[in-house]
């Protein structure tokens, strides 16, 4: 039924240097999106040099051999563009959303740095953006209540050199201790056509603006594939636990588990449970938690779609005088029933009703309708793979999904994380 | 493939943008509409605005705007709490009521096939909501809860205190729209039910649809869902008071011994938006501190590396509200912060800015303005401002015109009277330690200890 709407036509095209493009011209608005994917992010690097994709990140915005340092930023506000850049787990992008006549300006920017950044380097541009990442670090994390959670959560699920182990954006030792030669590395190794995706999304001709895409990055040559990550084998044994206080009045408890990766039918079980036991005032564990027995304020869960294997990760706050034990135990009473027992089916056509609908928003933005590409083909290797998951949607029963849950959420294979107010405010640990 | 690649490409040729025709069907007793057809995708946005918000909220009530929007969907005369969230998920829908100084919001959209019935949720829930009082006792449990919770965030609070210092005690932008905890804890179930029952008629009331639907499908679906509406019950309470004259330059440090980083806010009074300055003064915010390439966040973030991120805001209220910097910054580098925030401040309103400095900042401006109208509700909420701030019908097509006409003696004259520095409201909230003896330079200090923090 709503899949009619979701099907959208693109062009795939490969240069000889390895680089994906993706075209998906649309012309509702006379602006285009250019979305440049590189397939590297934190769990390309090692313990000791954490934090570096995210840093990396940074200095892709401190010029290169024709662009002045800020120039990217400068080229693109003066003429009505929206830019940016993100960094996760598995991959980096940069992204620009620019009217359209300007396309040929975004291309030329983001090949100028694919292709010649190591020339404008200086260890004064770095040594600033290492200040910035710091402070980045400490508004985000350390200066902000629950901040730590999500890395402690993390740093417990999984084991000791898993790539997954150590917070994207890094410590503050490793941040502090990056070095020029280090960015000239990390540049050579991931930073090549033949690591990148080049999505775009909007008003341009298809053969036109692929065009430009030859004019611009044909010439850049290819490199080596970047090392391959290694997992380990080894598994934690046993639940995890810990506590940590913070300057917070409400106490939150988060759980985690590791689920099979992002582009499995697996994953999108994980997905669908997600939105069954916690989207929306309807929902189970809303109902009961925060609407029935008040022990809540709010309540989610949530699949993460990360590429090595994916996490599922279950989070409750608290009101002022809720004991994070109770908030945990009504949780583990949901987890469990989702174990044993099925979803009835009219929930289930309500979460596929809510995905989907959600779905179809998210489409009307060139920028995030890039992305949704952009994921497909880096971490599934095929554009057209954005579509399974919603294939996935409509095909998934409740009675796989219970068999998901029984199969992954068990309570002896998880990380459980509890934040509760400091005693003493004035003292915290360093 | 050789070419030079030491210029920036020329751009090709422009393809102009135009916002939407929209209709302006008239519904006789009813509310305002405006219908802008998108037909290329299925999907269709409403919202509902009762076009009076937060700034009419008694000061010994503030939170009351946002906590009767946050009870509009909590129940109707044929449906319960859970019975309205069960039909709208059914729907595959997405629900959601907001309040801000200057309205409130009833937003419903899924696919256009749905749309009858997203027309009669939407309007049950704006108009015959019953805000029952046991469901007001959860709500306010919550934004009870919600309030503790911020006052942790240092953000907020930094916030919140310099709106504080900004407009005192007696004006309600004093305050977060959230309101206070007292404000919040004195609210009853009859207090909301007038509230509702002030704002509730047809002459302040907008319907805005956008997406795959028509003028004539929306009339005939208003002149159903909207009939019978008695509308005008209560008085409306009075308009807020001028803002209190500042007096000079005051510095509160927000006392947190640990914290990591100091978070910032200066602040002063601003212009309404209906202001005949406003554009002129959106424009040297711009430059100021409203972009990344901003005199503030070049100098302070990319030249000192002091800071992740700095940032200044106009209000943009039908009032006076407020003009503000901030960031998060070394708590070491918090003087020298403030001293460079005051310097670029001056330097604004000393002097007209050059020429490719206003250039680049009106184009952004212009340029930058179709991408928030991607979407439905980006579009739906730019209608609504032509309700809200009464702006002509032809607001949008002259933006590019009246921002082109903009000088830099227009920009220096804006700036001149938003940046001055000597009746602002400077605030901290950090180590007091480390931060009295780099912040007393800046005007009379005050240090107060931070209610919020945990057990203090």
């Amino acid at each position: 039924m709503i899949h009619r709407h979701l099907d959208f036509p693109f062009v795939r095209h490969r240069l000889a240097n390895g680089l994906e493009v993706v075209l998906q011209p649309d012309s509702r608005l006379p602006l285009v999106t250019v979305d440049l994917w590189y397939h590297v992010g934190s769990k390309n690097e090692r313990p000791g040099k954490t934090g570096f994709a995210h840093l990396f990140e940074h200095m892709l915005f401190q010029g290169s051999a024709n662009v002045d340092t800020n120039g990217h930023f400068t080229h693109l506000q003066k003429i009505g563009g929206v830019a940016n850049g993100s960094t996760s787990h598995d991959r980096t992008n940069y992204y620009e959303t620019v009217p359209a006549h300007h396309l040929e300006l975004a291309l030329w920017l983001e090949a100028d740095r694919m292709g010649f950044l190591l020339p404008a380097m200086t260890s004064a541009k770095l040594e600033n953006q290492r200040e910035v990442v710091m402070n980045e670090r400490r508004q985000r994390v350390d200066n902000q209540p629950y901040g730590r959670a999500f890395e402690t959560l993390n740093e417990l699920l999984f084991p000791a050199g898993h790539p997954y182990h150590w917070p994207v954006i890094g410590t503050m030792e490793d941040i502090a201790a990056a070095t020029l030669a280090d960015v000239t590395a990390f540049f050579e190794a991931h930073y090549r056509p033949n690591n990148a995706v080049l999505t775009l999304v909007g008003d341009f001709h298809p053969d036109s603006a692929l065009a430009l895409v030859e004019k611009y990055f044909a010439d850049i040559p290819g490199g080596d594939p970047p090392p391959p990550v290694a997992t380990p084998a080894a598994s934690h044994a046993g639940e995890r636990r810990a506590v940590l206080e913070d300057a917070v009045r409400l106490p939150r408890v988060y759980a985690a588990y590791r689920v099979p990766p992002f582009g499995t039918s697996a994953w999108t079980a994980a997905d669908v449970l997600a939105t069954a036991l916690a989207s929306g005032k309807s929902s189970p564990m809303y109902r009961d938690l925060v609407y029935g027995r008040q022990i809540a304020q709010n309540v989610s869960v949530a699949a993460l779609p990360t590429e090595l294997e994916g996490s599922l990760v279950v989070a409750a706050t608290g009101h002022p005088e809720t004991d994070p034990d109770e908030l945990l135990g009504a949780l583990d009473e949901h987890l469990e029933r989702a174990r044993r027992e099925a979803l009835a089916a009219r929930d289930l056509e309500r979460c596929r009703n809510g995905l989907l609908t959600a779905y179809v928003e998210q489409l009307q933005r060139f920028d995030l309708r890039a992305d949704i590409l952009a994921q497909a083909t880096t971490l599934l290797g095929e554009p057209g793979r954005y579509a399974d998951r919603l294939l996935e949607y409509s095909r998934v029963s409740p009675e796989d999904i219970r068999a998901f849950a029984a199969a992954t959420l068990a309570p002896e294979d998880r990380a459980v994380v509890t934040v509760v107010p400091r005693a003493d405010p004035g003292r915290r640990r360093t | 493939m050789s070419f030079d690649r030491s210029l920036p490409p020329p751009p090709a040729a422009v393809r102009p943008f135009r916002f939407g025709r929209w209709e302006s069907p008239r519904l006789e007793g009813g509310p305002r509409i405006m219908v802008l057809r998108e037909p290329g995708v299925p999907l269709v946005h409403l919202e509902i605005v009762l076009g009076i918000g937060a700034d009419r909220d008694p000061v010994d009530r503030r939170g009351l705007t946002a906590l009767g929007a946050g009870l509009l969907d909590e129940g109707t005369a044929g449906l319960d709490a859970l019975a309205i969230a069960g039909t709208v998920e059914q729907l595959g829908a997405s629900l959601e009521t907001a309040a801000d100084w200057d309205g409130v919001y009833v937003a419903i959209s899924s696919l256009s096939e749905h749309l009858p019935a997203l027309l009669e949720l939407g309007a049950e829930i704006a108009l015959r909501p019953s805000l029952p009082a046991g469901e007001l006792e959860r709500l306010r449990r919550l934004r009870l809860a919600e309030l503790a919770h911020r006052a942790s965030q240092p953000d907020f609070v930094a916030g919140v205190h310099a709106v504080g210092l900004v407009y005192g005690p007696d004006h309600p932008y004093g305050a977060s729209l959230l309101g206070t905890a007292e404000g919040v804890a004195a609210i009853d179930a009859g207090e909301v039910r007038a509230w509702h029952a002030a704002r509730a008629r047809p002459e302040l009331t907008t319907l805005v649809a956008v997406g795959d639907t028509s003028a004539e499908e929306i009339v005939a679906l208003a002149r159903e869902h909207f009939a019978g509406w008695p509308g005008g019950a209560a008085a409306l309470p009075p308009r807020p008071p001028e803002p209190p004259a500042a007096p000079s330059r005051r510095v509160l440090v927000v006392d947190r011994p640990g914290a990591d980083q100091t978070e910032l806010r200066i602040a002063r009074i601003g212009p309404a938006r209906g202001a005949p300055e406003y554009l002129a003064a959106r424009l040297a915010n711009l430059l100021l501190g409203g972009k990344f390439t901003s005199r503030l966040n070049l100098n302070l973030r990319e030249r000192l590396g002091i800071t992740y991120g700095v940032h200044s805001t106009l209000g943009g209220r039908r009032g006076r509200g407020p003009f503000s910097v901030s960031c998060a910054l070394d708590t070491e580098a918090a003087g020298r912060g403030v001293g460079e925030i005051l310097a670029e401040m001056d330097r604004m309103a000393s002097a007209p800015p050059p020429a490719e400095e206003l250039e680049d900042g009106k184009s952004y401006l212009t340029g930058t303005f179709p991408y928030r109208l991607q979407s439905l509700d980006g579009l739906a909420d730019h209608l609504a401002t032509v309700a809200i701030y009464d702006r002509p019908d032809d607001y949008f097509d002259s933006l590019p015109g009246r921002i082109a006409s903009l000088t830099a003696e227009d920009v220096a004259r804006s700036a001149a009277d938003l940046l001055r520095t000597d009746d602002l409201a400077i605030v901290a909230v950090g180590p007091a330690a480390r931060l009295a003896r780099q912040l007393e330079p800046f005007g009379a200090l005050e240090v107060r200890s931070d209610p919020a923090s945990p057990s203090s």
